[in-house]
């Protein structure tokens, strides 16, 4: 891909390691938890629209 | 460097292979943080599965964990005890996720101290212990068989009367909850208002016409006059009426029913010969012919008593009544089949005559939790629908 190699020569150690801190410390598991969060929010509200949760034994 | 360029710089770092790091790094450093990220959350959502959070808050230790360390779930000759999440928080992963979304809402009500007052939370118990019977009816009461299972318990080491009840809940797989509210906690106060009634509430009337029949759906009194001063009686609930004049909120209404000509003839039946009670009048109101105008006799061959048709006009408020008795019927046979079932296979309400109904409710009724209301409405309903109001028996 020369499209960015041409923009971005040769990336830094120090933005290489900042990103990878920031991704992996801040955003995943901040992506994670609103995931799980987002779907128990929505496995609530089908709660409110079909009742609390059905179990036959 | 400004925002936008950090931002470029971040992505185009992101979509190039790394020059620097290598892989093993990469591979290692992300393996680790996965590692420590999922014990966190573990580690999060078991801290807030704990007793000791939820009575963090002092709505919780100052109300509902004061009253279960009276109860056998708190001590008791095993050791064991149950703890706020055993019951309340489901086990199961999904269900767990989304009561601890759930408790945003709670959070909500700490933070604008929805109950942080004695009164408030006693004011809103009732609904608060319904959140949690509706949830436990639904699964079964899982979360009670989480620890207890018909299955194991020894019949012979109950009193009789335990085995009594508690074999033929065993043959049916009733629902811990259906008859052990209040166990662990104590009872919601009676707030005065039927559930039963407040959920016809909505479905009420919001405006009577002349001429249409409506029905009672909740205890209505009766006035001599449109100035309702004088009360002359009480509509019993499912008791139709026809309304003849409306002027704000009193209606003028008529009320085609029957009476035993015996004593001053103050309760006033449906029809002929059956006892399904749509009125009671005061004494003076019954025996004025200007209000209640008695038709010729006829005599029951049953029991011998002499009943005269009536047509009774009076007054009441407009509030209280519903255009379709369906309404009544579909809430009454949900309130049957609930309250029944829990311990026998309810029989069709036309498997008993109208004037059969009355005996055979009283005599069960107490083993219900239905209030004075929601009785009347299911005898009622029963016995309007009973053989012999039915073609098939």
């Amino acid at each position: 891909m020369p499209m960015r190699s041409e923009r971005m020569p040769a990336a830094s150690g120090k933005a290489e390691w900042l990103s990878f801190l920031v991704l992996t410390l801040i955003i995943l598991p901040a992506l994670a938890v609103l995931f799980v969060g987002g779907y128990g929010f929505v496995v609530w509200m089908s709660q409110i629209i079909n009742g609390p949760p059905v179990v036959d034994f | 460097m400004s925002a936008k360029k950090t931002l470029v710089l971040f992505w185009d770092t992101l979509r190039s292979p790394p020059a620097t790091i290598s892989l093993g790094v990469l591979a290692f450093g992300g393996f680790v943080t996965g590692i420590i990220f999922w014990g966190g959350f573990n580690t999060a959502l078991e801290v807030t599965n704990t007793e000791k959070f939820c009575i963090s808050c002092h709505e919780m230790s100052d109300n509902v964990y004061q009253e279960l360390q009276e109860t056998v779930h708190w001590e008791n000759r095993t050791g064991v005890r149950a703890t706020c999440p055993d019951c309340h928080v489901p086990h199961e992963w999904t269900n767990k996720i989304a009561r601890k979304m759930q408790a945003s809402k709670e959070v909500w009500g700490k933070v604008f101290g929805t109950i942080n007052t004695r009164e408030k939370f006693l004011a809103r118990r009732e609904e608060l212990a319904r959140h949690e019977w509706a949830r436990l009816e639904a699964n079964n009461s899982l979360e009670c068989r989480n620890c207890h299972d018909y299955d194991s318990m020894d019949w012979d080491a109950m009193s009789d009367e335990a085995v009594f009840y508690m074999q033929p809940a065993a043959e049916l797989n009733t629902g811990c909850i259906d008859c052990h509210k209040g166990i662990a906690h104590h009872l919601p106060e009676p707030s005065g208002d039927s559930p039963v009634i407040a959920q016809l509430e909505g479905k009420a009337a919001r405006s009577l016409s002349s001429g249409e029949d409506y029905y009672a759906y909740k205890p209505v009194t009766l006035f001599t006059g449109a100035d309702r001063a004088l009360p002359a009686g009480n509509l019993s609930l499912g008791a139709r009426v026809k309304v003849l004049e409306t002027s704000g909120d009193t209606v003028k209404l008529s009320l085609d029913a029957w009476r035993k000509n015996k004593g001053y003839g103050r309760v006033l039946y449906d029809q002929f010969g059956m006892n399904t009670r749509v009125a009671v009048l005061e004494k003076d109101a019954a025996g004025d012919a200007a209000l209640v105008e008695a038709g010729a006799a006829e005599t029951d061959d049953n029991t011998g008593l002499d009943w005269s048709p009536v047509k009774v006009t009076l007054w009441a408020d407009a509030e209280g009544f519903v255009a379709d008795a369906g309404l009544l019927w579909d809430v009454a046979s949900e309130s049957y089949a609930a309250s029944c079932s829990g311990c026998h296979a309810q029989p069709d309400p036309d498997h008993f005559s109208t004037n059969a109904w009355p005996a055979l409710f009283s005599g069960m009724v107490g083993f219900t939790n239905m209030d004075a209301s929601e009785q009347e409405l299911v005898l009622t309903y029963l016995q309007n629908h009973s053989s012999d109001h039915s073609s098939t028996h």
